[in-house]
């Protein structure tokens, strides 16, 4: 009972959470973004700032945006931030407060006779979003500068299914009152697209969609499908933000403990991780994101979720009976 | 690790690059959400 509830407590965070960062209700009525002070703070966790309801900022979007422009190099500011969030929470950010996260995680609810979350090559595949982080996130805006001088926010434009599921789709369609196509300008529209040229209002922005939102839409389309079949592949195989918790997830504050002397060695933990882990052999690894799954399937009591590492003694080896 | 993220954010706060950051997550970024 108490397991079930703490399994409701997170989701209900999850929701309030992202709730709480997209609460700009007037952005989605009217086209609009939140442009008050509150935006100069980093959200922890995924969420587009150019989404219509977001208060908060993007950390990615705006590391991109400070490496990216020609003041900065790099921002100590959103790498402060990120290493704040990171030494207190780590990947419990993943797990409570990325609405990426927890979009996935309901997609993942949906019954489907094919579940898969091992496979060959899903270890190295996991590398990937460290080189993503290196290369879309830092060094492209850093190197890919176009005529004006700014930076190429190279994740964001490229990749991001969240931006486009939480900011492109609703800019494009929300605020035009349904999907009205306005007559694409001489050249820059044809047939091929799904969507070409979009007028949200006379006095808004035309949104001018094409190859590259079609790119981003299949992009979602695909991580909402294998979410289906994959518990969160996008945190496992794709965020930057979830590589750059992940590097500081054994050092967190917040953790995974681990009750060695409880521990039974059922395999209930290992079998409950829709991230493929195993806690009782190693918590607290750069792949967990704390959802607390494993703390709820254990029988004993072995794991818990708290700051602070419990110090206990690891399991003492039964001897075997005789003749056993 | 704490104190150093709020030295870095800190830093960040005093060169300046809050005002960059916010320049444009106030604005539609077309570019940022792959429409531009």
């Amino acid at each position: 009972m108490a397991k079930r509830r703490r399994g409701r407590g997170r989701r209900a965070i999850q929701l309030f959470f992202a709730a709480a960062t997209n609460s700009y209700v007037t952005g989605f009525a009217a086209g609009s973004l939140y442009q008050g002070g509150l935006k100069q703070l980093c959200t922890p966790g995924l969420n587009c700032y150019s989404c219509p309801g977001a208060v908060l900022s993007c950390p990615i979007g705006s590391l991109q945006a400070v490496i990216g422009s020609q003041a900065f190099n790099i921002s100590l500011y959103v790498l402060g931030l990120i290493t704040m969030f990171g030494a207190l929470l780590g990947r419990t950010v993943c797990g409570f407060l990325c609405p990426f996260g927890m979009i996935q995680e309901w997609l993942h609810k949906i019954p489907f006779p094919w579940k898969k979350n091992r496979f060959r090559g899903d270890k190295p595949l996991r590398k990937l979003k460290y080189l993503v982080l290196a290369v879309m996130v830092i060094v492209l805006p850093m190197v890919a500068v176009s005529e004006s001088g700014a930076g190429t926010p190279a994740f964001c434009k490229y990749v991001c299914p969240a931006g486009t599921l939480e900011a492109g789709i609703p800019l494009v369609y929300f605020n035009s009152g349904g999907l009205r196509a306005a007559p694409a300008p001489a050249g820059q529209g044809g047939s091929s697209g799904l969507l070409k040229s979009v007028s949200i209002r006379p006095q808004a922005p035309v949104l001018k969609t094409g190859a590259l939102f079609n790119w981003k839409l299949a992009l979602l389309a695909a991580v909402v499908l294998l979410s289906v079949v994959n518990y969160r592949p996008f945190c496992k195989y794709i965020c930057p933000l979830g590589a750059m918790y992940g590097l500081m997830n054994p050092l967190s504050l917040h953790r995974l403990r681990f009750a060695g002397d409880k521990c039974v060695a059922c395999g209930a933990c290992a079998r409950a991780c829709g991230m493929g882990l195993d806690p009782s052999k190693k918590a607290n690894t750069a792949e967990c994101v704390r959802c607390g799954d494993c703390v709820n399937a254990c029988p004993t009591g072995a794991l818990s979720l708290g700051f602070g590492e419990k110090k206990t003694p690891q399991p003492v080896k039964q001897p075997l009976p005789d003749g056993g | 690790m704490l104190l150093a993220g709020a030295a870095l954010t800190v830093g960040g706060i005093l060169r300046g690059e809050v005002a960059v950051m916010l320049q444009k997550a106030v604005r539609f970024c077309q570019e940022c959400i792959g429409l531009g």
